[in-house]
């Protein structure tokens, strides 16, 4: 087959190979990503017959011509994946795909870590995804459990109310970071906010949210702002291995959210929570959002008030780490 | 043999296998899935195992995935997978 079929690489800045990407993978109804970074497609007679792409470490619109199936092109573009990922010092890599290529799947070195209905995820290392579990930082308590995962972009009044409140009505509360980097504040600073504004908390635990909850693994579209049919898959997936695993595994019995009033995926992922979590006993508790006088506090309001230097009003909405954070960051020129 | 660093080798084309080799503390773990694993399973794990010992490999993960290669290139990609993970 080798003389038969050409092989083409086509990173970002290919955009001829993209376009032709997108028409073929067009043709079996699947849509070309924009954020892909490298595509790998072979051709014949300069046709694309097999195309596979990767996000990072997350493999996608992997789509072959009906004449063309079981040849094994699979195999070779996988092969090629991996082995330029390989390059680039990405070993872990991901991917989503329906419960019926699952098998044809995990043929080509993947394991699966959780499916639901619609979905199957799974990972190309064996062990990732346990030894997460057990590294997760295990407390101990006889009483009830709580969890609240939040990006804390950075944390804002509204964030510690919703912790205050939910700390309150738990002997223990769990708090996920959302760790992906792909936020405004950094993860290591979100993080050290999160530990400064709620040391007074005692009941409270700050962790990293790490690949499984909602990160660009676990939930692609959360990122790329990229409404598409996957969605729903997404967020079932993120929500049942959330259940199913992470609060099974530090017997969280409760996670609460803050009522959102901007965000329409979030308010669909909240949706999808209030369904899912019960049928695995946890409590889903939806909190009504801290208002001041300009409305919802939120951490995009914080950003930008901080941006146009009004340190004034955002005094009042922010912990003391946040504003002495942000106020260092803009040099002090405009503390009133 | 002293492992410094995972290393690759081969494909996942029919015939052939691709090897990962990464250092491990832990111990010796073969993870094998290969579209001949009921018929040759054991003889592909022995063959690896033989290689393995061959250079003291005693703490790595070893990924193994065949798509029926002969037991020759089976150990030529292990071997070959050894030698950069050794560099």
């Amino acid at each position: 087959m080798f003389s038969e079929y050409k092989k083409e690489y086509i990173d970002r800045y290919n955009s001829l190979g993209r376009l032709q990407t997108t028409s073929f993978l067009k043709s079996i109804n699947i849509e070309y990503d924009e954020n892909i970074d490298i595509t790998i497609n072979l051709t014949k007679n300069d046709t694309i017959i097999a195309s596979a792409s990767a996000e990072k470490n997350l493999i996608k619109c992997i789509g072959v011509n009906p004449e063309f199936r079981s040849e094994g092109l699979l195999n070779t573009l996988f092969s090629d994946l991996v082995a330029y990922k390989y390059n680039q010092e990405i070993y872990n890599l991901s991917l989503f795909t329906k419960a019926e290529y699952e098998k044809l799947i995990s043929s080509l070195g993947f394991y699966t870590i959780c499916k639901t209905e619609n979905i199957v995820f799974m990972e190309n290392q064996k062990h990732k995804f346990e030894e997460y579990l057990e590294n997760l930082p295990k407390f101990k308590s006889d009483g009830s459990i709580g969890a609240i995962v939040m990006n804390l972009n950075p944390i804002t009044n509204g964030h510690l109310y919703l912790i205050e409140k939910a700390a309150s009505e738990n002997d223990l509360l769990y708090i996920f970071v959302v760790s992906e980097d792909q936020s405004v504040v950094p993860f290591e600073t979100r993080y050290r906010l999160a530990l400064e504004s709620t040391k007074h908390l005692k009941n409270v635990v700050i962790i990293k949210g790490g690949d499984y909850i909602i990160s660009s693994t676990t939930f692609p579209s959360y990122f790329s702002k990229n409404y598409n049919h996957w969605i729903n898959n997404y967020c079932e997936l993120d929500l049942t291995i959330f259940s199913k695993y992470i609060a099974k595994k530090l017997n969280i019995s409760k996670r609460y959210v803050g009522t959102e009033p901007y965000c329409q995926l979030t308010n669909y992922y909240n949706q999808k929570m209030s369904e899912i979590l019960p049928n695995y006993g946890i409590d889903f508790i939806l909190i009504e959002r801290l208002f001041s006088e300009n409305g919802a506090i939120s951490a995009s309001q914080v950003r930008k008030l901080a941006d146009e230097g009004d340190f004034k009003t955002l005094k009042a909405l922010v912990p003391e780490a946040t504003y002495n954070y942000l106020i260092s960051k803009n040099g002090g020129l405009n503390e009133s | 043999m002293n492992l410094k660093r995972r290393a690759i080798a081969g494909t996942m084309e029919s015939s052939d296998t691709m090897i990962e080799i990464i250092p491990w503390e832990k111990s010796l773990e073969i993870n094998l899935k290969s579209d001949v694993e009921k018929q040759y399973g054991n003889q592909i794990l022995d063959l690896v195992k033989k290689v393995l010992a061959e250079d003291n490999i005693e703490n790595a993960c070893v990924n193994i995935i065949d798509k029926g290669a002969l037991d020759f290139t089976i150990s030529a990609r292990l071997k070959t997978a050894l030698y950069r993970a050794s560099k």
